[in-house]
């Protein structure tokens, strides 16, 4: 009777066991894609495909864009189940911060990262000499201009110096006084992020080589005063976020604007066939002060992330293998232009003779990563900047007011 | 006699359509963007130019936003329903009880408002998590009541305070007990309050957006506040 039982005991213990291995790892991914409209279904069948690969299964958490760092972090100091997410630069260093990431090298291998990504890209996601962050895509926050509305302004060809750039602006306003020439982000934390090329165009920066505020520059009120020239002659407008100047520029109202490769997605979104969008979303250089100046523009990116407390670290490292994987990695960009980093896909003839693209790597050459990129109070510094800008737009404080306020409240931080 | 005066007039009037302008004119500028073709969205047309009725169409008709309306009301009554009736009982027996460590709790409970919400949420998503309550309406609920809580209490006490303790005496003399003292003498006299803390709790759970957005990730069972944002701003 004994023995029967341990039999019933043991062939229960199998039947278990090869169970849970026919079940598969369920992983929780996260991030703000998935959640948005123009990349919605790219994700779906980039989950799909795992889970069609792998046996595996996917869940997937997401928020909006700007509550991703916060909700990450809550998420897994709250000990809720988290393995795989998607940060892009901006807040890759306040999650790589806390301590919760584990080391691709470790999850992948070294051999892997170094075969398949390009030195520079895995830089990007290296801190302390770990690997906290698997490059996914890599380019810069560009000025884009839609080429139908400047010809019939008037300019086949795009401006090169702020002069230039503000009688294209003057003509289009001329043209129709309904259009916004440039949607310059005047709120939230995009109107920063817009703020620092342009201050790095007038040849000045928040922060010294020392780590010191320099933001109390010439530099910084030259910048802010012409901030206020364009919302006076009506070439910018205030409550202008990226998310409206998208909506606005898809609509042909808006001439120029500054965003990541991603615009295409919304232009695609909006019905545009994505050959197409090059003729109405174009990328460009940002006009320099004097010519001979180097073009400013912002290091944009995305990064995946594996959590040191996952329990399904071969589960991640399958699903990285799959997002970056030629097949996905190529479609994710001629529907949405995210350009691919793995050595393979980036030398496809597809990436290589994208016309929309190029005019983006073209802007990455000199890119810069944000001032704020490698600090944990990123945000609080931006908000900061945002508020003194708005506060020169709106005629509360004069520009030198400003640039003061700014190096002041900085330095309290 | 001073009302019949024409300053007082002119200033009345006056003050009526500046209060009123300033009050309503976000409102009626909320309707004039609903009504206004998506193209027109940014411009400063105020119920002129193009309408239409679309977009209202779209909301309507759009089963995803309907489950979240849906959603939103059943957290909203439910918190309310559920932080009035703890109010009710919390204030009642504050006002009416006298027992050791009365005095403690109450400054317990306006303490708990001296902590910002955003600081509380790491704790309580840690004590959902827990109890198994992460993406529940219940951890929204549970929430929602935990922080209408200390001003409802405060507020139905101050309520209760006023009633005259010999209205009880009265019941109990005729043989009421607690419970029926409260639910047929008490309650039905503090309804004014009660309903003043079901609105506010209402107006808390449909408003909240950190909490709706943090607790519970399901598409599915997202509220209102947070669903809108997820599908528009993305």
């Amino acid at each position: 009777m004994k023995k029967l039982l341990a039999l019933f005991l043991c062939a229960m213990m199998l039947l278990t066991s090869a169970a849970a291995v026919a079940e598969g790892a369920n992983i929780v991914w996260a991030g703000w894609s998935g959640e948005e409209e123009a990349t919605k279904d790219i994700f779906q069948k980039m989950m799909d495909t795992y889970e069609a690969e792998t046996g595996n299964t996917v869940t997937w958490v997401g928020w909006t864009w700007d509550d991703t760092a916060q909700q990450l972090l809550i998420r897994v100091q709250g000990g809720e189940q988290l393995d795989i997410a998607q940060t892009d630069i901006s807040i890759f260093n306040t999650v790589a911060q806390a301590g919760v990431l584990a080391d691709w090298a470790e999850i992948l291998g070294e051999d892997y990262l170094t075969e398949n990504f390009e030195e520079s890209a895995l830089a990007s996601g290296r801190i302390d000499g770990k690997q906290l962050g698997l490059p996914w895509s890599m380019a810069s926050i560009s000025m884009v201009y839609n080429p139908e509305l400047l010809a019939a302004a008037g300019w086949d060809t795009v401006p090169t110096t702020i002069e230039e750039f503000e009688a294209c602006m003057a003509d289009i306003k001329a043209m129709d006084e309904s259009l916004i020439p440039y949607g310059l982000s005047t709120k939230d934390a995009t109107c920063a992020g817009d703020f620092m090329p342009w201050l790095w165009a007038f040849g000045g920066s928040i922060f010294g080589e020392d780590g010191s505020v320099t933001i109390n520059s010439q530099a910084t009120v030259d910048c802010l005063n012409w901030y206020k020239s364009l919302l006076d002659k009506g070439y910018i407008a205030m409550d202008t976020g990226r998310g409206d100047s998208r909506q606005l520029f898809a609509q042909g109202k808006i001439a120029f604007y500054d965003d990541a490769v991603v615009a295409k997605g919304q232009a695609v979104s909006n019905g545009v066939a994505p050959e197409d969008v090059v003729n109405v979303c174009s990328a460009m250089l940002r006009p320099v002060l004097n010519e001979g100046d180097e073009p400013q523009s912002t290091m944009w990116g995305h990064l995946l992330v594996a959590f040191e407390a996952s329990e399904n670290k071969e589960a991640v490292a399958e699903m990285a293998k799959v997002l970056t994987s030629d097949a996905i990695a190529l479609e994710y960009f001629e529907k949405n232009g995210m350009p691919p980093v793995t050595k393979s896909a980036a030398a496809t003839d597809v990436v290589k003779n994208d016309a929309y693209l190029s005019g983006f790597l073209t802007s990455t050459a000199t890119a810069r990563l944000e001032e704020t990129a490698s600090m944990i109070n990123a945000n609080e510094i931006k908000a900061i900047i945002t508020e003194e800008v708005q506060a020169v737009l709106l005629g509360q404080k004069t520009s030198e007011q400003a640039a003061a306020d700014m190096e002041g409240r900085l330095n309290s931080l | 006699m001073f009302q019949k005066t024409v300053g007082f007039r002119v200033f009345f009037w006056a003050s009526v359509v500046l209060i009123g302008g300033f009050v309503f004119l976000p409102l009626l500028w909320l309707i004039n963007t609903a009504l206004k073709p998506a193209a027109e969205t940014f411009s400063l047309a105020f119920f002129s130019g193009p309408m239409t009725l679309d977009n209202l169409r779209g909301i309507v008709t759009d089963p995803k936003i309907m489950r979240y309306l849906l959603n939103s009301l059943v957290v909203s009554f439910s918190s309310s329903f559920l932080a009035t009736a703890v109010c009710a009982f919390a204030g009642y027996s504050f006002s009416k009880f006298r027992y050791r460590g009365r005095k403690f709790v109450m400054g317990l409970f306006m303490m708990s408002q001296a902590f910002p919400q955003a600081i509380l949420l790491l704790s309580i998503y840690v004590l959902m998590q827990k109890l198994g309550l992460l993406g529940s309406y219940y951890a929204l609920m549970i929430s929602y009541v935990a922080f209408t809580l200390p001003v409802g209490t405060w507020t139905l006490k101050t309520y209760f305070d006023q009633l005259p303790d010999s209205l009880i005496e009265s019941a109990k003399i005729d043989g009421a007990g607690n419970f029926r003292i409260m639910w047929k003498i008490i309650f039905p006299m503090a309804v004014p309050g009660m309903v003043s803390i079901a609105i506010y709790g209402f107006v808390w759970s449909w408003n909240d957006l950190l909490y709706s957005m943090t607790l519970v990730t399901d598409t599915a069972k997202r509220t209102l506040a947070s669903g809108l944002v997820m599908t528009f701003l993305g």
